[in-house]
């Protein structure tokens, strides 16, 4: 089997807690368990969950912007972590981000082109002229046209300033894409557009990408394998068609139960597809009918094959 | 038609909302809402189903203001009312969930404190009195230990926790009508249902007329037994909800209908492109009321309009 582009091995982040008392014990939160996945070329995995299980901690570990307690997250086979890591601007050549809210990640103070422009400089690809003509081009590329580079964020619409969010992570050709919530923060008429946008992209630039969601109804549609994480550990992963054909733990079924969908409420259909068997005497990890507790030690399980690429949580 | 239809809780008229005296932001809106309906506002950011909201409540902040038309509620023009007649109305009668339940709460007061308030100000209850019916209201909205959790400040409970006690405040006073904007919107799909599943099952218990501004096709199919699309500052569609989906007679709204990611839609071959919105409606055809709207008292009374 070929090396996968990236391939993230046991990562466990633990944030301290400040001391209850002067003389307590310290308290650790832990935010990702004991996560391993694997992304390859060309591939959309997606990472599902509720807020708080993880899935951002886990992408900004790729990113090289959380520090990994323990783990690591390999790039074709080269470690991203530890002593031998790459330096941050080799790093932002590998993989840049897409964030959710494009009000919010893009600097009111510059224009378009000068956003993009600056990494051309910084690492020396491009200047001048040059990199203007790389700016017209990219943005021409991402569905926008060249004049808008003079302009300021303020100036677009919601969902041109997400395509300039995708166009300033491209600008330095990144491998791998991490799309934190891409169009969670857009009208549902823009949904669409960007959806297709990044489809585009992934295709003619090869990219891979690292899709952080809850709208399942996204996921599904643009997700090669998915991966369903629940308190800082994956709890069920697999390709899309197994994930939302057959979900099994007790938490995708909620999570995909919970989606309000007009077509099934009003058909009255609300039945979840039937889950994958597991094995007998078998048991689900984590427990999903009470709350664990993200300080606590989980129990010991592992992720047990029920299909081809299908894998579920189960208590060991 | 006509014998059994009780009189609206809420009937909007021609309701047009502007900056100084232009109307350029909601060209002359109507609907009703019936007791005890639920009715959903659908439409992209900026088609003025927010400001519809804030406008009955009388919260519309300057420079906005109302331009034209009336707002009828209980059969009186809260337009005509003054200032200190609206407030009355607002939180007792009629009241709000918003879309943020973290900037919407007081961070200096205790949740049991900003509930309680509410039965100070319309009830003249003393303090002590409101704390305990207080309590009562973090429990019917199923916060667990209620007793404990009243003392909290908004910053040490949930997403969800918080938008129950917003709930918990809006509904204090049974008021006849809810205003719910996007109230679910920054709660995680789970958390979602739970709240959704209280909203309707304290308002049908009560009574209550519902108001539910979205923009999530999925949320409003969930609620609402009838449904107005807006887009552009215009109602362009209104319907009961089921024939909404099944047949929707505006372009906007078949548009807007085609252009969701549908779960369960993706076939296991291909990864199809989306439909855009614009590739179903051209410019010229948007923002237009469509000449067929269908209101509860039914197509006579419309006509006679």
């Amino acid at each position: 089997m070929s090396t996968p582009l990236l391939e993230i091995r046991d990562l466990t982040v633990h944030f301290p807690l400040p001391k209850p008392f002067l003389f307590g014990s310290t308290r650790v939160l832990k935010a990702v368990q004991g996560v391993s996945l694997t992304l390859n070329e060309g591939e959309c995995l997606s990472i599902v969950g509720e807020s708080g299980c993880g899935k951002s901690t886990t992408a900004l570990s790729v990113m090289g912007l959380q520090e990994p307690t323990s783990g690591e997250i390999l790039f074709k086979g080269k470690p991203l972590t530890g002593p031998n890591a790459p330096t941050r601007k080799e790093r932002a050549r590998i993989a840049q981000m897409v964030f959710q809210d494009p009000y919010a990640s893009l600097n009111p103070r510059q224009t378009v082109g000068r956003i993009l422009a600056a990494q051309l400089a910084l690492h020396d690809i491009a200047h001048g002229s040059e990199a203007s003509h790389r700016v017209a081009d990219m943005l021409s590329r991402v569905g926008l046209t060249p004049d808008h580079a003079d302009r300021y964020p303020h100036e677009f619409s919601g969902g041109q300033r997400q395509r300039i969010g995708i166009a300033r992570a491209l600008m330095l050709d990144p491998k791998i894409l991490v799309l934190d919530e891409p169009v969670s923060a857009l009208d549902v008429s823009i949904q669409a557009q960007i959806i297709n946008l990044l489809m585009d992209l992934q295709e003619t630039l090869g990219l891979s990408y690292i899709m952080i969601s809850h709208d399942l109804s996204v996921v599904e549609h643009v997700s090669d394998r998915v991966a369903v994480m629940y308190f800082g550990r994956v709890v069920e992963e697999g390709d899309w068609h197994s994930i939302f054909s057959r979900p099994t733990h007790p938490y995708t079924r909620r999570l995909i139960g919970s989606v309000p969908d007009p077509d099934a409420i009003l058909s009255g259909d609300r039945g979840l597809p039937d889950a994958a068997e597991i094995p007998r005497n078998a048991r689900f990890s984590p427990d999903v009918s009470r709350k664990p507790d993200p300080h606590e030690n989980v129990e010991p399980s592992q992720l047990v094959s029920i299909g081809a690429t299908h894998r579920v949580r189960l208590a060991q | 038609m006509s014998k059994t239809v009780p009189a609206s809780i809420l009937s909007v008229r021609d309701l047009r909302i502007g900056i100084g005296n232009q109307s350029d932001l909601l060209h002359g809106v109507s609907f009703d809402i019936l007791p005890g309906e639920t009715y959903g506002l659908v439409g992209e950011s900026g088609s003025g189903k927010s400001i519809t909201g804030l406008s009955v409540l009388g919260l519309l902040k300057r420079p906005l203001q109302v331009t034209g038309g009336s707002i009828l509620f209980r059969e009186q023009d809260v337009l005509k009312l003054n200032k200190r007649e609206r407030r009355r109305l607002r939180g007792d009668r009629m009241a709000m969930v918003f879309q943020e339940p973290m900037t919407a709460l007081n961070p200096l007061a205790t949740v049991g404190r900003q509930i309680a308030e509410m039965f100070v100000v319309h009830r003249g209850l003393s303090w002590a009195q409101a704390r305990l019916k207080a309590v009562e209201a973090l429990e019917t909205v199923h916060v667990p230990a209620p007793d404990e959790r009243a003392r909290s400040y908004p910053h040490q409970l949930s997403g969800g926790m918080r938008q129950r006690v917003m709930i918990a405040i809006a509904l204090a006073c049974r008021p006849d009508l809810l205003i719910a904007d996007e109230p679910t919107t920054a709660l995680d799909v789970t958390v979602q249902a739970e709240v959704l599943k209280l909203i309707a099952e304290l308002c049908q218990r009560e009574g209550t007329a519902v108001l539910l501004v979205s923009h999530d096709l999925g949320v409003i199919a969930n609620m609402c037994r009838r449904v107005g699309v807006m887009d552009r500052g215009r109602l362009v569609e209104e319907q009961d909800t089921r024939a909404l989906f099944e047949t929707p007679l505006h372009p906007y709204t078949r548009g807007l209908l085609a252009a969701r990611p549908r779960l369960g839609s993706r076939t296991i071959s291909e990864r199809g492109r989306l439909t855009e919105l614009d590739e179903l409606v051209a410019d010229t055809q948007r923002g237009r009321d469509a000449p067929t709207l269908v209101t509860p008292r039914g197509m006579l009374a419309e006509a006679g309009r």
